[in-house]
């Protein structure tokens, strides 16, 4: 993977309110984009809940529903390109 | 071997007959002296999920997308970094297989606590995966994967993915102790034509792997190495059933007209998320009845606002996009809970105010991505769609949202005396053929001789006419016929020639209603229709029907 040594300290955030519950397509989507992006960490924060994007079931523990209002925090190479992926996947009306 | 001839009776849920190779999927893990460390726990995992991708990929290539999301969503959670490690750390010590056990349970536990019911289900698939960890774990050489050629799936409860996971594979049939004909497995057989008997004696899952095992659901029987002339007749017929479905099946996707090019709209009745993810992968446009009471037919007093979210909010989520009527608590006839005596009915929902606010509310708020419209049951009288209407525009109003339509289900004939009346009051109307049908003909709905087909009775064929031409009068949108009527061989040229132009059917029935309405012919059945009504019963009826209309069915 390409990788400059201005990209890996970049960070990145964005605050999304979920359209509706944050189920496991979702969940499943975002594991699949840290996947992607190994070298790049994103964190979700719902109020007292905190979960790594990489994993499924800690995003689906968070038990965020409709209204919640998320913290998105990436950072690593392509943090930008990342976060907005990782927001619309929260904000996605449909799956 | 030795001879285990052994016949037991069940309930078959989901008809067909097959007979294969036994297979039992839950066997008990040994949690004896297995020498496993964190490095093979963390290639158990690895290996299941990559498994679990085949088969999602598998099935998505069959065309399955819901099915291959259900599955593939097991693969992300045995590829969960915190679950592998906490399995990892759990094996380190003297009994590594029930400590991974319980890693895994502790994960299934966290989500068992949500107060959101679809994320509980997913409680299920952590174990799912747990158990398929662990058998990979005590059998070594690749764990226990289902046999490569057909089988029977044998276990002691089923849920969905069991079943889900070798479609398109060996599996040709299936047989549980427990569960009955509403769980979700049962739903799933149904919906992709898998025999499926449930309540069979628990002797059966001492039988060895491997043992011939027959199953007829439509006899309710399990045979344990049935003879020769069983196993070549439920060959035959198997096959003959295999066949047709996969060509009830090749029409979804061809356009939604009858022979004659008018257009027709196809929906499913729906109680639970994985009825509306089947009825979309078989093509329903969307449903036209949504089931609300059925969860709660064991409550012991009415279902709050959070009870009501926690049952529809998986169920709309998975509609999210598409057309979705949802009918309001149908405690009535054979569905009284205990708290309530009968007869029930409406006129007992609408004497709870807070009740139907509580279920309006839900069905608003949860209801924002769906083309959702509101329907009242077992209507007799049009002033009681107003204090219904009160609600959902309160409810509208508090969300924030446009207030969705709000109709009534035509199924009693007290309904239909007043329909003009009625038509003026609401914003749609659907019929309830099952309810009017016994009604009219003073049946119970539980006796064994209300069948469908009597929704051909001529007394039963003028009220439905009368109903569709008082919505044309008043310029309702299209109505729709939900009841097995709509699904029937004899009843829906009569519904069509009635001028309906909508079925909301079972799941099950999608594939082929869409292949009977694609051959019928409109002005053939308004030709029928009109000579139906000068009849004197359901028998000359369904002659008629016979003698005139054919649809040749795969």
């Amino acid at each position: 993977m390409p990788q400059s040594s201005e990209d890996s300290d970049a960070l990145a955030e964005r605050v999304v309110v979920l359209p509706k519950a944050l189920h496991a397509r979702p969940a499943g989507q975002l594991a699949r984009l840290a996947g992607r992006h190994k070298e790049t960490t994103i964190q979700l924060v719902a109020g007292e809940k905190k979960a790594n994007a990489r994993g499924v079931l800690a995003v689906m523990a968070m038990g965020a529903v409709a209204g919640t209002e998320v913290t998105v925090t990436v950072t690593g190479p392509d943090a930008d390109a990342v976060a907005d992926e990782a927001a619309g996947i929260l904000t996605a009306a449909e799956g | 071997m030795t001879s285990v001839a052994h016949r037991w009776a069940g309930q078959g849920v989901a008809p067909g007959a097959a007979v294969a190779g036994s297979w039992r999927a839950d066997r008990p893990v040994p949690a004896g002296a297995v020498h496993i460390g964190p490095a093979e726990v963390e290639e158990a995992f690895a290996a299941v999920a990559a498994d679990l991708d085949r088969v999602a990929d598998r099935v998505r290539a069959q065309g399955r997308e819901a099915a291959a999301d259900i599955v593939a969503v097991g693969a992300l959670i045995a590829a969960d970094p915190d679950l592998v490690d906490s399995a990892k750390q759990a094996a380190g010590g003297d009994q590594p297989l029930p400590a991974v056990r319980e890693a895994v349970e502790s994960y299934a536990t966290v989500l068992d606590l949500l107060p959101d019911d679809a994320l509980r289900q997913r409680a299920a698939d952590v174990r799912q995966v747990g158990r398929r960890v662990l058998e990979r774990l005590a059998y070594p050489g690749g764990g226990r994967d289902a046999p490569a050629d057909r089988f029977v799936l044998v276990a002691a409860e089923l849920g969905p993915a069991d079943l889900i996971e070798h479609l398109g594979g060996g599996l040709v049939g299936a047989v549980a102790v427990r569960g009955g004909a509403n769980s979700h497995a049962a739903i799933v057989a149904r919906s992709v034509g898998l025999p499926l008997v449930m309540g069979v004696d628990p002797e059966v899952l001492d039988l060895p792997d491997a043992t011939d095992l027959l199953v007829d659901a439509d006899a309710g029987a399990v045979v344990a190495e049935p003879s020769p002339a069983e196993v070549a007749r439920t060959e035959v017929a198997s096959a003959r059933e295999v066949e047709r479905r996969g060509r009830l099946a090749a029409e979804r996707g061809l356009p939604h007209v009858t022979a004659d090019d008018q257009p027709f709209g196809l929906y499913a009745n729906v109680s639970s998320d994985v009825e509306v993810r089947l009825a979309l992968d078989s093509g329903a446009i969307g449903s036209g009845l949504v089931r609300t009471e059925l969860q709660f037919m064991e409550a012991d007093r009415w279902p709050s606002e959070a009870d009501h979210r926690r049952v529809l909010a998986p169920l709309l989520a998975e509609a999210a996009g598409r057309p979705v009527t949802v009918r309001l608590l149908d405690f009535a006839n054979d569905k009284i809970p205990p708290f309530l005596t009968p007869p029930a009915g409406l006129p007992v929902l609408l004497a709870n105010p807070s009740a139907v606010t509580a279920q309006v509310r839900a069905i608003v708020d949860l209801g924002r991505d769906v083309g959702l419209r509101i329907m009242v049951p077992m209507v007799s009288s049009p002033d009681q769609l107003a204090p219904v209407r009160a609600a959902v525009e309160a409810a509208a109003v508090s969300f924030g949202v446009p207030a969705p339509p709000v109709g009534a289900m035509v199924e009693t004939i007290a309904a239909v005396r007043e329909i003009e009346a009625l038509c003026q009051v609401v914003d749609f109307v659907s019929i309830g053929s099952n309810d009017l049908t016994s009604e009219v003909l003073d049946l119970n709905r539980v006796d064994p001789r209300a069948r469908t087909e009597l929704a051909a009775h001529p007394r039963v064929l003028s009220l439905i006419g009368r109903v569709v031409e008082a919505a044309v009068a008043a310029g309702l949108p299209p109505l729709t016929v939900c009841g097995d009527a709509g699904s029937h061989p004899t009843t829906l040229p009569l519904l069509l020639g009635a001028g309906v132009r909508s079925v909301s059917v079972a799941v099950a029935r999608i594939d082929e209603t869409r292949w009977r309405l694609r051959r019928l012919d409109t002005e053939q059945c308004r030709a029928l229709f009109t000579h139906a009504l000068r009849l004197g019963g359901a028998g000359e009826v369904a002659e008629l029907v016979d003698e005139r209309i054919e649809v040749t069915m795969p």
